[in-house]
């Protein structure tokens, strides 16, 4: 992992489900961003979430800070909406599946049938994270670390460099603005149209300001736009017009 | 690590209802910011002999009520219009 772990913020409370998309192209791919946090592929029957961070509750339980459990029931639940909504043929996940190496086995029995049930009939592929960089028993599917495909690559943490067409997650991106005296702060895509990084989908996921060195220097500046995660819908709002922390 | 109280409220909420946490939580608040059993007494004491009547002018009990306008904000669709207003921006500075 680079050295650019900077702070995150605790997330917004509020984690939309399933609902409005917003047709967003990157690379020239045709690609629909949900409020939901997830990245459908049309063309492709292809759907991505980034970061669910499952047995995040339970992985900090175990060293005595106390969170409710039900964090991957939760997550789990939301994604479930997002399959049946769009049917997807392959689901990616976007790495950091799984808060901690130990976090697939700790998984309840429930919440590992309910995630089997979520797989089955389609193609499933977790992407390796750097809190889950190996392949995990029991919890289905394929592992790699990469998976390029047609104008996309899709990988856990954006690369340095220019890197066109690369959907990445890692960084938990979220803007603020501010209007009329009140703050609004938000997950959301940040893309300038060539490359994107997807919003934390897991329930305790936290958030990383868009306006962070981190995510600006993926950019050229700030010609990105952050598309904000609502409750119906998606909107997008220019990196220059969105507030540091 | 940060975690959002409003998020382990909602999780809590919906998957524990009962729990000790949000007991307590109901209980401050139904003490702290404000007395809903005294409310509760009056509400059944006059219940039945509530008559309403729109006023032309402020009533006097109703200043203190009036003052608080403007100063709690009640989170909803509000965030929705001020998303909306920063995308127009967006939407505008493109068509210039």
């Amino acid at each position: 992992m680079r050295a650019l772990t900077p702070t995150r913020r605790a997330a917004p409370a509020v984690l939309p489900l399933a609902g409005g998309g917003q047709d967003i192209a990157v690379a020239g791919a045709a690609l629909v961003a949900d409020c939901a946090g997830a990245l459908y592929w049309p063309e492709e029957r292809l759907l991505v979430v980034a970061d669910l961070h499952l047995e995040k509750g339970s992985a900090f339980a175990a060293r005595g800070v106390l969170l409710p459990p039900y964090d991957t029931a939760a997550t789990l639940a939301r994604l479930a909406m997002l399959i049946e909504r769009y049917a997807p043929h392959l689901v990616i996940a976007l790495g950091d599946s799984f808060h901690d190496g130990g976090g697939p086995a700790r998984m309840s029995d429930i919440s590992r049938a309910g995630l089997k049930s979520l797989q089955r009939g389609r193609d499933w592929l977790w992407l390796a994270g750097n809190h889950d960089p190996d392949p995990a028993d029991n919890i289905g599917g394929r592992f790699a670390e990469i998976l390029a495909l047609g104008p996309l690559t899709f990988r856990h943490e954006p690369s340095p460099h220019p890197c066109d067409g690369e959907i990445a997650g890692h960084l938990h991106p979220q803007a603020r603005i501010a209007r009329r005296g009140r703050a609004v702060s938000r997950r959301c895509f940040a893309s300038d149209g060539k490359r994107m990084v997807m919003p934390a989908f897991g329930a305790y996921a936290g958030g990383l300001n868009v306006r962070d060195r981190a995510i600006v220097s993926l950019f050229d500046a700030l010609s990105f736009t952050a598309h904000m995660l609502s409750q119906r819908r998606i909107y997008a709002v220019a990196a220059a017009r969105c507030l540091a922390d | 690590m940060t975690i959002s109280t409003d998020l382990v409220y909602d999780v809590l909420r919906r998957h524990q209802g009962d729990h000790v946490l949000l007991r307590a939580a109901r209980a401050d608040a139904a003490t702290g910011l404000l007395d809903v059993r005294r409310l509760g007494d009056m509400l059944s004491r006059i219940k039945g002999r509530i008559v309403h009547k729109a006023l032309d002018h402020v009533s006097p009990l109703a200043v203190p009520v009036m003052l608080e306008i403007g100063r709690e904000a009640v989170y909803g669709e509000a965030a929705d219009t001020l998303l909306a207003e920063a995308e127009d921006e967006l939407v505008k500075e493109a068509m210039q």
